[in-house]
């Protein structure tokens, strides 16, 4: 009965914080929500003032509409979402007989401040852009761009060898290209006659 | 927002082939002396940036490098489209020492104030 009372506390709890993500977050889509999301759920959707948003609510329409479209356009359905804040750099995935290779676009980055793994099949591209690293005294009036620390995984479509692993960054794209080993690569079966 | 805002179709000049554009995402800060603007422009070199200021309009266009090919594409989230957005300049910039710099797919705008509207002391003779 306790361990049910503590679940419960816990729930409710975690239902708060949630709900908090959705205030700050949800707010300015308030136009748009208030078509899509039934009427049970609108009272998770609360105002804010929009001149307390740095955003304007047309910027976040925008990129709803860019989501939409992101969505429709197949991209497996599980791209990265940053309607919810983040940074998710943009990334490709190419692949031919002898490699995989990976783009993303990472503008204004240290090359020492990107971190390359590969565990398990995955690619994981991580690091921080660092905003200080503009140093400028005076008011900053418009503030699109997107600095903090940022995360990318993908599943590679075929197995690599890790140990030829080689990374470039220029003009803002780094280039991971990704040898194939052996084993991944594509091999032709000649079926024997008995 | 890691791709496009907004496309800038009703201002790309009128050519046999249309092109989309995409808005480089944009940070303006100002001090007393100077207005930065800095964009974000990956993929785009030297060659392929066209900075052009006509009357009071500055007009940034990126062309993205042609990048190699890398085969047969799996997933694919950058949009090929190159960069273009226009800012309207304030009177009180001098467009004749605006001076620009790309480096690592950032490009820094600094526009400066004009000399004459900057204050100044009047000393009692």
């Amino acid at each position: 009965m306790r361990n049910l009372f503590i679940t419960s506390y816990l729930c409710g709890f975690a239902f708060a914080a949630r709900r908090k993500l959705w205030k700050e977050d949800a707010s300015c889509l308030f136009a748009v929500s208030s078509l899509l999301i039934p009427s049970k759920t609108m009272n998770l959707i609360h105002y804010r003032n929009p001149e307390r948003s740095v955003w304007s609510p047309f910027d976040r329409l925008a990129t709803l509409q860019q989501e939409m479209n992101r969505l429709f356009e197949g991209n497996f359905g599980e791209g990265p979402s940053n309607l919810f804040g983040g940074w998710n750099p943009p990334l490709d995935v190419y692949q031919d007989k002898d490699n995989v290779t990976v783009t993303v676009e990472l503008p204004g980055l240290n090359k020492d401040e990107i971190d390359i793994s590969i565990h398990e099949g995955a690619l994981s591209i991580s690091g921080e852009r660092k905003q200080e690293a503009e140093k400028y005294d005076g008011e900053t009036f418009r503030s699109e761009r997107h600095f903090g620390r940022f995360l990318r995984s993908v599943h590679l479509p075929a197995v690599v060898d890790a140990d030829k692993v080689t990374a470039s960054y220029k003009d803002g794209v780094l280039t991971v290209v990704l040898p194939k080993s052996e084993e991944g690569k594509p091999r032709q079966i000649t079926v024997n006659a008995s | 927002m890691s791709t496009s805002t907004f496309t800038t179709a009703e201002s790309a000049p009128e050519t046999a082939d249309r092109r989309l554009y995409t808005a480089p995402l944009a940070t303006i800060r100002r001090n007393g002396e100077a207005t930065t603007v800095f964009l974000d422009l990956p993929g785009v070199d030297a060659a392929g940036l066209d900075i052009a200021i006509e009357e009071d309009r500055l007009t940034v266009t990126g062309r993205k490098a042609a990048r190699p090919q890398y085969g047969d594409p799996v997933y694919t989230e950058i949009r090929d489209l190159d960069y273009r957005r226009v800012f309207e300049l304030a009177p009180s910039i001098d467009t004749t020492r605006i001076s620009a710099s790309l480096k690592d797919g950032v490009l820094t705008l600094t526009l400066p104030k004009a000399e004459k509207l900057k204050p100044r002391k009047i000393a009692v003779s």
